[in-house]
């Protein structure tokens, strides 16, 4: 039994204080539907990734979309919401519990205030005042005590998405930066730069899984065959000095399960809350050795016409913005839209593999909430 | 109780409650252990992965501190 993905929508992914979950999410839905040839009687079950939103996000937007009468989940776990959402949905599709599943991913988080998102209120961290872009800038310093790696090498990562988002029309930040004015902006924990921070934004994102036999009743037009998974939660960091190995234990697994291994890999879109986390990444997910992810992206390997994994070819969060919950299925409407051939100015040309990685974390002493890899085929 | 810097920061941003900037590192302990813990003297910019501290605890704001020892 194999799911695939006929149908992917979203918003632009921006600052829309006015909006609310519902108005996003029946925005994406409706896209998705359209892409996929479909009406909303035709879904049976829908997935529902959100974290801010209060209860019941899942059956707030389904109402609003008019959709009734289908089982509905609604998933958190932090950023990894919506990624995690496409889980639950595949093995529902897998299962024989539901052949034309619906996976939506929808945050508002300017209207919570802006600035820094909250990390956990409840650890033995939070008297220290640690921020999410805190954790991050430990691993930088780590990384470039580690490997010799330069702060414009790691800056060099908003530089790419940047020109990638230039070409997204979804994206947040439609404007290329230099590397200088990566550097120079705001210090927001050194070494990192407010401009190496993902933006604060609204958005949802929508896609539409079928089983099989759906897919024979449907046609094969456009279909994006996913190829195999890996979830995976944190381990405890707080004892004996443990590294983080989420990413590698989620694509550990899903290369096993596709039997596609990351040499095969053409466009990736992964979690780069801050430039650091890509670097680690794509070192974690194989593409090149430990310690080489700075130089592999600061010397153009990872851009659309590198002769690399083409990495965050929409802009990923940096450029395109991070509605936390809504980022997971962004990305597989980014590799969706690549390994259909229909990137516009973006394609990576013949890309056949598509990889998403996506993760949540906001506890210090825990390697991520959940880790989720998905790999796809055309 | 003296430690190894594992890796280290300095924030200028924070939330409303915590004076920016401050330094923060992780540091590693003769045990094994890695604990979160804040420069004394507030901001510490020069501190660097593998220098030599010593950890205390603040009573007051009941967090770890560390001073710098040497390089």
């Amino acid at each position: 039994m194999s799911v695939h993905v006929v149908g992917v929508g979203m918003t632009r992914f921006t600052k829309s204080p006015e909006s609310s979950v519902e108005e996003l999410g029946v925005a994406a839905i409706a896209e998705a539907l359209a892409d996929a040839g479909l009406a909303a009687r035709d879904i049976d079950a829908l997935f529902c990734g959100n974290v801010f939103g209060g209860l019941a996000v899942g059956q707030r937007v389904a109402r609003a979309a008019g959709i009734s009468e289908i089982p509905i989940v609604n998933l958190e776990n932090a950023c990894a919401s919506s990624g995690g959402a496409l889980r639950e949905a595949c093995a529902w599709v897998g299962s024989g519990g539901s052949d034309v599943a619906l996976v939506v991913g929808v945050e508002m988080l300017t209207n919570r205030g802006g600035g820094l998102v909250a990390s956990d209120a409840h650890g033995p961290s939070e008297r220290l005042g640690i921020t999410l872009p805190a954790l991050y800038a430990l691993r930088a310093s780590r990384y470039m005590a580690d490997y010799g790696a330069t702060a414009e090498q790691i800056a060099s990562v908003t530089v790419k998405n940047r020109r990638n988002g230039a070409l997204n029309d979804r994206a947040h930040f439609r404007e290329p930066v230099e590397l200088a004015e990566v550097l120079e902006s705001a210090s927001i924990a050194t070494p990192l730069t407010l401009l190496q921070c993902c933006p604060n934004v609204d958005g949802a994102a929508a896609v539409i899984v079928v089983s099989d036999a759906a897919l024979a009743r449907r046609g094969r037009a456009r279909a994006i065959r996913i190829a195999g998974w890996g979830m995976v939660s944190g381990n405890a960091l707080d004892r004996v000095g443990a590294e983080p190995t989420a990413t590698l234990r989620a694509a550990h697994a899903a290369y096993e399960r596709s039997g596609i291994g990351p040499a095969d890999v053409d466009v990736c879109e992964l979690h780069e809350p801050f430039t650091i986390a890509e670097i680690e990444h794509i070192e974690s997910l194989g593409f090149c050795e430990h310690g080489g992810g700075a130089e592999y992206t600061a010397s153009g390997r990872s851009a659309i016409d590198g002769d690399g994994v083409a990495v965050n070819s929409s802009g990923g969060l940096i450029a395109r913005g991070h509605p936390l919950a809504a980022s997971g299925a962004a990305q597989v409407y980014e590799l969706v839209t690549q390994l259909r051939g229909e990137a516009g100015a973006r394609q990576r040309p013949n890309a056949r593999v598509g990889l998403a990685h996506i993760m949540g974390g906001n506890i210090p002493e825990i390697d991520s909430n959940a880790c989720v890899v998905h790999v796809f085929t055309r | 109780m003296t430690g190894v810097v594992y890796a280290c920061t300095t924030l200028h941003r924070a939330f409303p409650g915590h004076t920016v900037p401050f330094t923060v590192a992780w540091i590693d302990l003769p045990d094994g252990a890695r604990v979160l813990a804040k420069s004394s003297a507030g901001t510490d910019e020069g501190v660097r992965p593998g220098d030599q501290v010593t950890l205390a605890h603040d009573v007051e704001l009941d967090v770890q501190t560390f001073d710098r020892v040497s390089r």
